[in-house]
């Protein structure tokens, strides 16, 4: 019997997260109060500046007490320990993570996920590499379960699984509520494909998710929207394929493909509204040619994951 | 009686001590050996699979060729401990020098590696991997000359240098 994953209490994330620095800072963090581990969600680190926690929407500083509110007090990291923390987050192995640095992050154990800032090394106008880490930002996982059962409900409604789109501005709980909407189908019985181009759905660590999807979910891991979409759709034979901020025109013909093959694709566009997703010419190609049945407008960063709208698009839009 | 026991210590100790001289010289190969196959097998995992550095050590270590010397099996045990792979690299060398009778040469070299080691993009490992390969490989073949023109002479002089101080005892 699948019993999935435990989705983690804060305290036990937060303390998993700062496991994984160099020992002499691990420590400091386990040291925290209970109530602060619960709080924190963020974990921030610049070189020889001060160690700071962000709780809940203030920033904290890391001071050899605890924490205090007053940087003048606070931990300062010298630019050859951060390298030492960044050095413990790849395990040693930059090459290993690559692709992953070009694009600015470091997908860690348990599904967080450490942002970096540094110096950029440019080759023909791409960013190659990053020298020189100047900041590690290491935001902590937190699944939220149930944050797609509304969402799940409305496309369940009718017994066959249709295409949605759920829009929002950013931070409104868009991965999360995919996420979750992945897991629910998955442990409900269909085969779902993810398809995680920045690894934020699944974060996958060494090829396991670190987020828990149900037991009928499998992971396109770093892969091109459309031709991840293309690929899940002709050799894994999925009921639904979920995929994060499409509006290209490329990723777009990918989900009216797979529409044709009878895959639908739930997936998620930036927009302050459902007005300004129905204005932008791909995602209006998507509702027009049926590929999206269901729309999904969500509140934004003030209550995130909250639906505000949801539009049945085989009704006359506006 | 003391005396002819006596005489026979000392010759078998002299004897002893040659032959230990002429197998750490078999044994310094075999162990150049071993780093040359391990690092071609290390240069070829991180080419195709680009395993993190505990991953690539777990998978040497359970690696039959591997399992004489334990050298990567205490590499990974010292990165499962959080240690960096330097650290568990060089400890994992000082808990075998008896073993490997590396000359300080060698253990120069492969201290080198290790320290590069994961600290830069695939083209970097793969250049590193290829510049140990071709040190060791140097080193491997002036070993196997240098045993090849002193193993036996060594065997030999433990046995005259034994037999030599029985008869002076004599």
């Amino acid at each position: 019997m699948y019993l999935g994953k435990e989705g983690g209490v804060p305290m036990k994330r937060f303390e998993e997260a700062a496991s994984l620095l160099p020992s002499w800072l691990a420590q400091r963090f386990m040291a925290l109060p209970a109530d602060i581990k619960e709080q924190a969600t963020e974990i921030r680190m610049r070189s020889d500046r001060p160690v700071s926690v962000t709780l809940r929407r203030r920033n904290a500083f890391l001071t050899r007490a605890g924490l205090s509110y007053n940087p003048d007090d606070a931990t300062f990291l010298s630019p050859r320990e951060l390298w030492e923390v960044f050095d413990c987050l790849c395990e040693g192995s930059v090459y290993s993570c690559m692709e992953q640095l070009r694009e600015g992050y470091l997908t860690l154990r348990g599904g967080h996920r450490a942002g970096l800032a540094g110096r950029a090394v440019l080759e023909d106008g791409h960013i190659r590499n990053i020298k020189s880490v100047s900041s590690v930002n290491i935001r902590i996982a937190r699944q939220i379960k149930g944050s797609g059962e509304q969402a799940c409900r409305t496309l369940m409604s009718e017994g066959a699984l249709r295409g949605a789109l759920i829009v929002s501005p950013p931070s409104g709980g868009k991965t999360t509520m995919l996420r979750d909407m992945a897991r629910i189908l998955s442990c409900g019985g269909r085969r779902v494909c993810v398809v995680d181009s920045r690894g934020e759905i699944a974060a996958c660590y060494d090829g396991v998710p670190q987020n828990d999807l149900g037991p009928l979910c499998d992971v396109l891991d770093a892969y091109p929207k459309a031709a991840g979409i293309l690929q899940a759709v002709r050799t894994l034979s999925p009921e639904a394929v979920i995929c994060d901020e499409v509006g290209g025109s490329e990723e777009c013909a990918a989900i009216v493909e797979g529409m044709n093959a009878g895959v639908p694709v739930i997936a998620s566009a930036h927009a302050s509204s459902l007005e300004e997703a129905l204005r932008r010419p791909q995602l209006r190609m998507l509702i027009d040619s049926g590929a999206v049945t269901w729309l999904f407008c969500l509140a934004g960063a003030a209550e995130p994951g909250k639906i505000v709208e949801i539009r049945d698009c085989r009704r006359p839009l506006a | 009686m003391l005396k002819p026991v006596g005489m026979l210590f000392i010759f078998l100790s002299m004897s002893f001590f040659g032959f230990h001289l002429s197998f750490s010289l078999s044994r310094r190969v075999e162990a150049l050996d071993y780093f040359v196959l391990a690092v071609e097998v290390i240069r070829g995992e991180l080419r195709f699979l680009q395993p993190s550095l505990p991953r690539l050590f777990e998978k040497l270590a359970s690696d039959p060729r591997f399992a004489r010397p334990p050298f990567f099996a205490l590499v990974a045990k010292g990165l499962s401990y959080r240690k960096n792979v330097r650290e568990a690299w060089r400890e994992a060398l000082a808990a075998q020098a008896r073993d490997l009778c590396l000359s300080d040469a060698d253990t120069v070299i492969l201290l080198r590696f290790a320290y590069a080691l994961g600290g830069s993009d695939l083209a970097g490992q793969d250049s590193l991997c290829a510049f140990t390969l071709e040190e060791l490989k140097s080193q491997r073949d002036k070993a196997a000359e240098y045993r090849h023109t002193h193993a036996k002479t060594y065997r030999i002089l433990g046995v005259l240098s034994g037999l030599f101080v029985c008869l002076l005892l004599v």
